[in-house]
């Protein structure tokens, strides 16, 4: 084809010699006047984000920091927040009487009682004056009390995040499929598809989290469906961009062969596509379990709430047991996911 | 026209199905027919103008031509890859078209030039791939085939000439000879009435070439199919055809048996096409 095409076109202008070929210029005006508004809309931006603020009190505290100067406003907070954290929350004190149907000889596990004496100033109806009264209160005290509490909480996390994963999996397979120009039925159905996964997409978690709160109220289903419903979205559209960029050959020689789309879908893609699933799979879930942490701030169960409430009630120590928490989790689940992952392909 | 040429007159040159119209009403003659088919790509290409071809059953007949002469859109014609714009295909006296498509894949199996397998399937699954057109879907998600057929694979596996360890390998890990084994395994799972080979050995080199094109010969005595093969090379033409069709920008300039395919017929075949651009990107 190349012999026959080339001839025709050269034969329309003489040629000329290589020093007078025409070359594109590296840089055009256009190229300019595009970065110059570019930057002009850049630094518009940059003021109304306060970015100059930024600057300034980043390089003032990496000034503090070397010992240029005696301190600043970043490392104050940051210093009070930091030092707030140490030592991490381990163990629970309960105040017995605030506990209900209090079994004295059916302590939970590693626990025990112990005497608290507390000075407490109360007003003395007959002389009016305040008496400081010192009261014997009985507390129940579990060593790893609070630990064991966080360590609960973080596995819901995780099953929140598995079934929204899952979820999000199964709702994905048919956006999939007919979201996938080779494989869909029907062009409208294609639109509507692809119309739905950029829909699920768009939707902000934490939003969902909320409306479906109010749907099926606080706890873990809220936040299971709308993390599985988000994600969806994204597996949905991953998915289908993968079908349509899979190798034609196998796919052309199965339907030579008689092959239904399902059965194609089956035998030519999935096979081809498998691995880049199984990443999306591990990247998805580990988001998840990020994502279920911030879902739990609306009540839609999880660690969430109780991370919201100790850091509204400037419990740093609890604060500190519930990010290690999230921070192992993570780690633990990406060593093990990315083992089974290996098995997987 | 009523009296009908027996299949061996079919061979006498340029001057044979094209006078017998006749022959396609005798489906138990003819396997496949083509009749003034003609095939233009929406990019102006024009890869198959009007041919006219009968292929009587249980003949091995190459299509040879240059790259790009629309040996490939032909062959695809006959299993509904490639529709054409004008004439058409018969398949054992059945129009291909879109009704009869299914029962049309069931009676064709197809050899590709880039072999198509699935790389990350293994070379059993490859093989039963090929009887997909009979399984029911619940046992195709599953992968829950039948006994008899995956003895039917193994059979056909050794008759290649692969052997147990090949069985679940993954058949990206075979080497291109091996792969194309397996495609011909794949092609003959189901019995095909009709075997189509696209440039069976286009992607291997020339030792490996002749054992591929002697076990697709062997497959279709075995299997008592019609086979409609593509091929560029001259020597395997002559050394494995019953029949040679030479096309040179999408018609029929030779029809006839390998003795016939003389260097005159061979220039004809080869000539170099002048400035259109006819050469499809079909191969």
């Amino acid at each position: 084809m190349s012999e026959a095409v080339t001839p025709n076109s050269s034969a329309e202008r003489p040629r000329r010699p290589p020093a007078e070929w025409t070359l594109h210029p590296t840089i055009t005006p256009w190229m300019i006047g595009v970065l110059l508004v570019g930057a002009v809309i850049m630094a518009i931006s940059a003021k109304r984000m306060e970015l100059d603020r930024m600057t300034a009190e980043t390089a003032e505290y990496a000034v503090a920091s070397v010992g240029l100067k005696e301190s600043s406003q970043v490392g104050r907070s940051t210093a009070r927040f930091v030092s707030g954290l140490f030592p991490f929350q381990i163990s629970n004190e309960t105040e017995v009487p605030l506990i209900q149907d209090f079994n004295r000889d059916d302590l939970p596990w590693f626990s025990h009682l112990e005497q608290r004496e507390s000075i407490q100033p109360i007003l003395n109806p007959e002389t009016l004056q305040m008496e400081k009264v010192v009261s014997t209160i009985e507390v129940l005290v579990e060593p790893i009390g609070y630990l064991g509490h966080v360590v609960m909480l973080m596995i819901i996390t995780v099953e929140i995040a598995f079934w929204a994963t899952l979820i999000a999996v199964l709702i994905a397979i048919p956006l999939a499929f007919f979201g996938s120009r080779n494989l869909t039925p029907h062009p409208v159905l294609y639109t509507i598809a692809r119309g739905i996964s950029s829909f699920l997409r768009a939707m902000p978690e934490l939003v969902l989290a909320m409306i479906l709160v109010l749907a099926y109220g606080f706890g873990p289903i809220a936040g299971v469906l709308a993390l599985g419903l988000h994600c969806a979205g994204f597996f949905g559209k991953f998915f289908a961009d993968d079908i349509e960029n899979a190798d034609r050959g196998p796919q052309e020689a199965l339907t030579a062969a008689g092959a239904n789309r399902v059965k194609m879908l089956r035998y030519a893609i999935i096979p081809q596509v498998w691995p880049q699933y199984v990443a999306y799979l591990q990247y998805i879930f580990e988001r998840n379990i990020r994502s279920a942490t911030v879902i739990g701030l609306v009540g839609a169960g999880g660690i969430g709430l109780e991370l919201k409430g100790r850091f509204e009630l400037f419990n740093y120590h609890h604060v500190a047991t519930i990010l290690l928490a999230i921070f192992l989790t993570v780690l633990l689940l990406e060593q093990v996911v990315g083992r089974m992952r290996s098995k997987l392909l | 026209m009523t009296t009908l040429a027996p299949a061996d007159t079919l061979f006498g040159g340029l001057l044979t199905a094209r006078n017998m119209p006749g022959v396609i009403n005798r489906p138990h003659d003819v396997m496949v027919s083509f009749t003034g088919v003609a095939k233009r790509y929406p990019d102006g290409t024009q890869a198959v103008r009007g041919v006219d071809l009968h292929v009587p059953k249980g003949q091995f007949c190459v299509v040879l031509g240059p790259s790009g002469s629309g040996k490939s859109t032909l062959l695809r014609c006959v299993v509904g890859l490639t529709t054409p714009c004008s004439g058409e295909v018969h398949v054992a006296g059945r129009k291909v078209e879109r009704r009869s498509f299914s029962t049309i894949r069931r009676q064709v199996g197809m050899v590709h030039q880039a072999f198509n397998l699935s790389p990350r399937l293994d070379v059993l699954t490859n093989v039963l791939n090929g009887s997909l057109s009979q399984l029911p879907t619940w046992r195709a998600l599953t992968r829950f085939h039948p006994l008899a057929l995956r003895r039917r694979a193994c059979d056909l596996l050794a008759q290649v000439g692969l052997v147990e360890e090949h069985l679940y390998r993954r058949a990206g890990e075979l080497s291109g000879g091996q792969q194309q084994r397996v495609g011909i395994a794949r092609a003959c799972i189901l019995r095909p009435a009709v075997l189509l080979a696209d440039e069976p050995v286009a992607s291997l080199d020339p030792s490996i070439s002749r054992d591929i094109m002697a076990l697709l010969r062997e497959a279709s005595q075995r299997e008592n199919a019609t086979v409609l093969c593509s091929l560029h090379q001259v020597d395997l033409a002559r050394d494995f055809a019953d029949r040679i069709v030479g096309i040179n920008r999408g018609a029929i300039v030779f029809d006839g048996p390998p003795a016939a395919l003389t260097e005159p017929v061979l220039e004809r075949i080869y000539a170099r096409q002048p400035a259109p651009a006819t050469a499809t990107a079909q191969t």
